[in-house]
């Protein structure tokens, strides 16, 4: 082999070479020191960071995780649509517009509002959170 | 967790019920927080994309088709993460700091720690010293234990080129261990 095999290097300290290239590279290994320590300096670089303890993840994961995925949102919606029909149900009781029709018709409203914005929400978080987005079709 | 295990895990995710994701978030947070790590160069930022990547991967769990393994998986969600992170504006950079790294080793003796996290913060701030490109080929190669063939298939470039990229990532990796200190046997 004329010259040093470089690249081929990493490839035989991660065993992707063919049997012929790594017979080739291995007799290469025999006389020069150079690559040798080159192949061992390449398989000490991937036990350094394997064995890279300091990180360590903050045991909160799980809590901080799941107090994401049951975020109340819905009955925030829930409870704001409510003080909304309460206070237009209040201010039609003072100008003596309340009827059981208008109660009915304004809670229909009010809840096909919010489960719009509740899809429009949800539809917009998954889009944000999506780690395709970037990806063009 | 086995594979069994794991599919019944999220086969009751998948059904709505959030407490069988807790085995798996615990299963693969180390792992994952290691990979955000190196990317990142910053253990908050790294926490936060675990955290962001585990949410998002239990809200996409219907793309994941029944019997593929989750960790794979989710470890490519967590790169795309960590990938658009690097890519943000706005994104705050550095190396992981002392302090960082003291808050989150905390259980462990005060001269194991210093010793270890002088050599990880030798490390990260070597990693750091790398291209994007470089950091995510290594970080797949030696944290996630791909082959040549799968890292090729993961980011869409020739095995030829990965395996040049990877030669050269370790020889930039070595180079900037080197500079910022470390002896050839030390390094070895």
């Amino acid at each position: 082999m004329n010259g040093h095999p470089n690249e081929e290097l990493s490839a035989y300290a991660d065993g992707e070479l063919s049997p012929e290239a790594t017979r080739r590279v291995e007799a290469h290994l025999q006389h020069c020191t150079e690559c040798a320590r080159e192949v061992a300096i390449i398989r000490s670089i991937g036990g350094s960071m394997q064995k890279d303890h300091s990180s360590v993840h903050p045991r909160s994961t799980w809590e901080a995780v799941h107090r994401r995925l049951t975020k109340p949102v819905g009955w925030v919606l829930i409870a704001a649509g409510v003080l909304v029909w309460v206070a237009l149900a209040v201010v039609a009781w003072f100008r003596q517009a309340v009827t059981v029709e208008w109660l009915a018709g304004t809670a229909v409203a009010i809840g096909l509002l919010l489960l719009f914005i509740n899809i429009a929400h949800e539809q917009y978080r998954e889009w944000k959170e999506s780690p395709y987005k970037h990806i063009e079709r | 967790v086995d594979t069994a295990r794991e599919k019944e895990l999220l086969s009751r995710c998948r059904a709505g019920r959030t407490e069988a994701y807790e085995p798996l978030v615990r299963f693969h947070q180390d792992h994952a927080f290691r990979i955000a790590t190196a990317l990142l160069g910053d253990a908050d930022e790294a926490a936060d994309a675990v955290q962001d990547a585990f949410v998002a991967a239990y809200r996409s769990l219907g793309k994941l088709s029944e019997g593929s393994p989750f960790g794979p998986w989710f470890r490519t969600i967590l790169r795309n993460d960590c990938r658009d992170r690097l890519r943000s504006p706005r994104r705050r950079s550095g190396p992981v700091t002392e302090e960082a790294l003291r808050t989150l080793g905390e259980n462990r003796g005060a001269s194991e720690l210093a010793e270890q996290n002088e050599l990880a913060g030798i490390i990260h701030s070597g990693l750091a010293a790398l291209s994007v490109g470089h950091r995510e080929i290594l970080v797949m190669k030696e944290l996630e234990g791909l082959n040549y063939a799968e890292i090729a298939a993961a980011t869409g470039i020739p095995a030829g080129t990965v395996a040049s990229r990877l030669h050269h990532a370790r020889m930039a990796l070595k180079k900037a261990l080197l500079d910022r200190g470390l002896t050839m046997e030390e390094v070895i």
